[in-house]
């Protein structure tokens, strides 16, 4: 019994053993090649030169969109009957889920299976479609989108979709940062509204003392680096093709963190998320100010806080005091994409063009059209509204032209990179300034691990 | 010679049941019956590991690097953090698991087998909830603007959904969850397996006077050893594999747990963020090796595998 038992027992082990001899035998004795280097995908290199799919004229498309952008596709298929579509509805890659890129993969792998033209809320997703590799983008200057359409958009809009001189996306939206206020509050309080980060600074300590409980701003969001450390020019975010610098310690980045822990300290800036329900409990009616994109106006203040009409207004973006050239960030910013094995892509560059142009569309549209005629016009449709206290255009429009060009699009996220490394300590208690070394540290690891070549 | 086991855990020697007669007729109708899901197991299962283990020796053009890939990703910043992190949450994870399970079957066999029905119904329910709905779930849980237990995250000072994921609770928070969806399966199957304990055993145990707690722990537990063993292997298993979890939290809190929390989670960065399918691979490898190497260890110190006795 005892004999038998240690027999059976043995037979696995002799397997085991003898599989594990295998293993280390195909892999030690026989290795020839060398591990994937990290370094790839290379960006350095344009994706190979376009050439088509052989095209078959009204063949079916297959297009992937968000909730938000459906109705207009919707529509669009309503109008145009002999165009044949399938339209699949995805979480539009929102909040990093990173589903775009994990199908595109799979795709790649099994060699079939790509959809036609794709919606995408982030618009880094450009970055990884273009690179060589894992590019499955078409060229939409190349004979899909006329030229005059790609020259209608706002300055730096395409600058995420542009890999050495071609286009290979069109923006839907841009999310230009501009100072929210509450018109209201303000005069109730006989605030002025400030025009550079020190009076803005300077509003944030007269706030937590006359007013605690009233906050000008949040530093809990993902996109905290768009909204404050893009407006100040920092280099944190510097990409020039395969390689990128960080520099936190620049002096643009170190007085931005000192501005925002002085707020932090006094209670003027809340470590909340804007997303978070805890925001909307305690802020809805406590929200004098806050930095944001264009999009905060309908998003935030009239569907989450709910502030009632009349109230709600935008102000320029700030500036430093002495600063030549305004600037401000961008948050977030969707992008139509084609793919580059579309046999329609007459049909497939229609529809995106459509939808990032068309005013039939963007009228509807909840966010800022990167398309500057759709724009003019999308603005004139929000002042018959009557939500803002002020017409918000002049200062839409400013912000849209103040984007500064020096913030990257890169494979890696930003939003990620700060809301996993900086959101943690500064909630335990951590000042953003002592952070700023780490902050560097996490960037420069994240960008190695897409492959980038870090330089200082 | 070795003791057997029960004699070691200081329990009364078990009577030997009568040897089962083997049916050694009608075998190759039982190989038929078996063909069907080994050939599922065999297209699903192991295919995907040979495969796995292909990739993990090998480059994204096919050529083998032998260990290549795994130290490229032993260097890799997010790999011990990983393993760490998921470290702790077994530990915690299993220790709740063991002791609650046992001890919650024990109770309702013991004390409370009227009630205990519908009790194992009510602690199967949460288990038939689906992993990502049970994280949703618990999202609404530990957010203190929301929670119905606002109250206790209030008094542990927590005051805001970030508070409650800070990184030094996760691996806490997700053995809680862990524990809300796979304990209560587990109950129903340690009940079933008391069940199993002959009835003269414990009437024995109670004549020679020994109190309830002595029983479970002299009689009842040593005889759930290799149950508990059983379920030792498997919540391992499923423990090194988490990944829903810190990957539904981390999106409900806007990224604020890394998106590598997991070595499960870094394998999927490697395949689905940087296109690495052969480093995705090699991670998934280390865990199949370390689940392996644990369940050889229950299975050879617990005799799970034994056969008569």
């Amino acid at each position: 019994m005892r004999l038998l038992n240690i027999q059976r027992r043995r037979r696995p082990k002799i397997a085991a053993a003898a599989g594990i001899v295998a293993i280390a035998a195909a892999a030690g004795l026989s290795a020839c090649g060398s591990p994937n280097a990290v370094t790839q995908p290379s960006a350095t290199s344009a994706p190979p030169e376009f050439h088509q799919v052989s095209q078959a004229s009204g063949s079916p498309i297959t297009v992937w969109v968000d909730s938000t952008r459906l109705p207009g596709v919707q529509a669009y298929q309503k109008s145009h009957p002999n165009v044949k579509m399938n339209i699949v509805t995805y979480s539009g890659d929102a909040n990093g889920s990173n589903y775009l890129q994990t199908k595109i993969e799979l795709y790649d792998r099994a060699g079939s299976g790509w959809p036609d033209v794709v919606f995408s809320e982030e618009y880094n997703d450009a970055a990884w479609s273009t690179a060589q590799g894992t590019d499955w983008v078409a060229p939409l200057n190349k004979g899909v989108v006329p030229q005059a359409t790609l020259d209608g958009f706002a300055p730096n809009a395409l600058a995420p979709c542009t890999v050495d001189g071609n286009v290979y996306c069109l923006r839907n939206d841009i999310g230009q940062n501009v100072l929210w206020y509450n018109a209201k509050l303000m005069k109730q309080f006989g605030y002025q509204v400030p025009t550079t980060w020190e009076q803005y600074q300077a509003l944030g300590a007269q706030v937590a003392k006359q007013h605690p409980g009233y906050i000008t701003g949040s530093v809990g969001d993902p996109w905290t680096p768009e909204v404050y450390f893009w407006a100040s020019q920092c280099p944190a975010n510097t990409i020039s093709g395969n390689s990128v610098a960080i520099s936190t310690g620049n002096a643009n980045c170190t007085k931005m963190a000192a501005l925002l822990d002085a707020g932090v300290k006094n209670g003027s800036l809340t470590k909340q998320s804007a997303f978070a329900t805890s925001f909307v409990k305690q802020y809805a009616a406590k929200t004098l100010m806050l930095i944001g994109p264009s999009w905060y106006g309908q998003y935030v203040f009239n569907a989450a806080l709910k502030v009632p009409a009349g109230q709600v207004a935008a102000g320029a973006p700030l500036t430093w005091s002495g600063q030549s050239a305004p600037s401000t960030g961008d948050v977030g910013g969707g992008i139509w994409m084609v793919s580059k094995y579309s046999r329609n892509l007459a049909a497939a560059g229609a529809l995106a063009q459509y939808m990032a142009t068309s005013n039939d569309y963007q009228l509807t549209a909840p966010t800022y059209p990167a398309y500057k005629p759709a724009a003019t016009a999308w603005l004139a449709a929000q002042a018959k509204q009557h939500y803002f206290a002020s017409d918000v255009s002049a200062v839409f429009e400013q912000a849209a032209n103040e984007i500064w060009g020096g913030w990257g699009t890169g494979r890696f996220s930003q939003e990620n990179i700060w809301a996993a490394s900086m959101t943690p300590p500064i909630n335990g208690g951590k000042t953003i300034s002592s952070l700023l070394p780490a902050w560097q540290t996490a960037i420069e690891n994240q960008a190695r691990s897409f492959g980038y070549t870090v330089g200082g | 010679m070795a003791v057997s086991p029960q004699v070691r855990a200081g329990a009364p020697a078990v009577p030997e049941r009568p040897r089962a007669r083997k049916a050694r007729t009608g075998g190759r109708a039982g190989y038929g019956f078996v063909s069907g899901y080994f050939v599922l197991l065999l297209l699903f299962g192991i295919g995907p590991t040979v495969y796995a283990i292909w990739l993990a020796i090998s480059n994204s053009s096919g050529q083998l690097v032998g260990f290549g890939n795994f130290t490229q990703v032993l260097g890799d910043y997010r790999f011990f953090p990983a393993f760490a992190n998921v470290a702790l949450y077994l530990v915690i994870w299993l220790v709740v698991l063991v002791v609650a399970v046992v001890g919650i079957a024990l109770m309702l066999h013991g004390r409370m087998r009227r009630a205990s029905a519908v009790s194992r119904f009510f602690f199967y329910l949460p288990g038939a909830l689906a992993g990502a709905a049970s994280a949703l779930v618990w999202m609404f849980m530990l957010d203190p603007s929301v929670s119905p237990v606002a109250w206790l995250l209030h008094g542990l000072g927590y005051g805001t959904f970030s508070d409650t994921i800070a990184p030094s609770r996760l691996p806490v928070v997700f053995a809680i969850m862990a524990f809300w969806t796979g304990a209560g399966g587990w109950i129903v199957v340690m009940y079933g397996a008391l069940n199993n304990i002959p009835g003269e055993l414990l009437e024995a145990a109670r004549i020679d006077g020994a109190s309830v707690l002595k029983t479970a722990w002299y009689v009842q537990i040593p005889l759930l050893r290799k149950w508990i063993a059983y379920m030792l292997i498997l919540a391992f298993a499923t423990g090194t594999q988490l990944f829903v979890e810190p990957q539904l939290v981390g999106e409900a809190s806007l990224g604020q747990v890394s998106d590598t929390w997991s070595p499960n989670q870094l394998a999927y960065e490697y395949a689905f963020h940087a296109n690495n399918f052969n480093d995705a691979s090699a991670v998934s490898i280390y865990l199949l090796v370390l689940g392996l190497a644990a369940a050889a260890l229950v299975v050879f110190k617990s005799g799970l595998f034994e056969v008569g006795s």
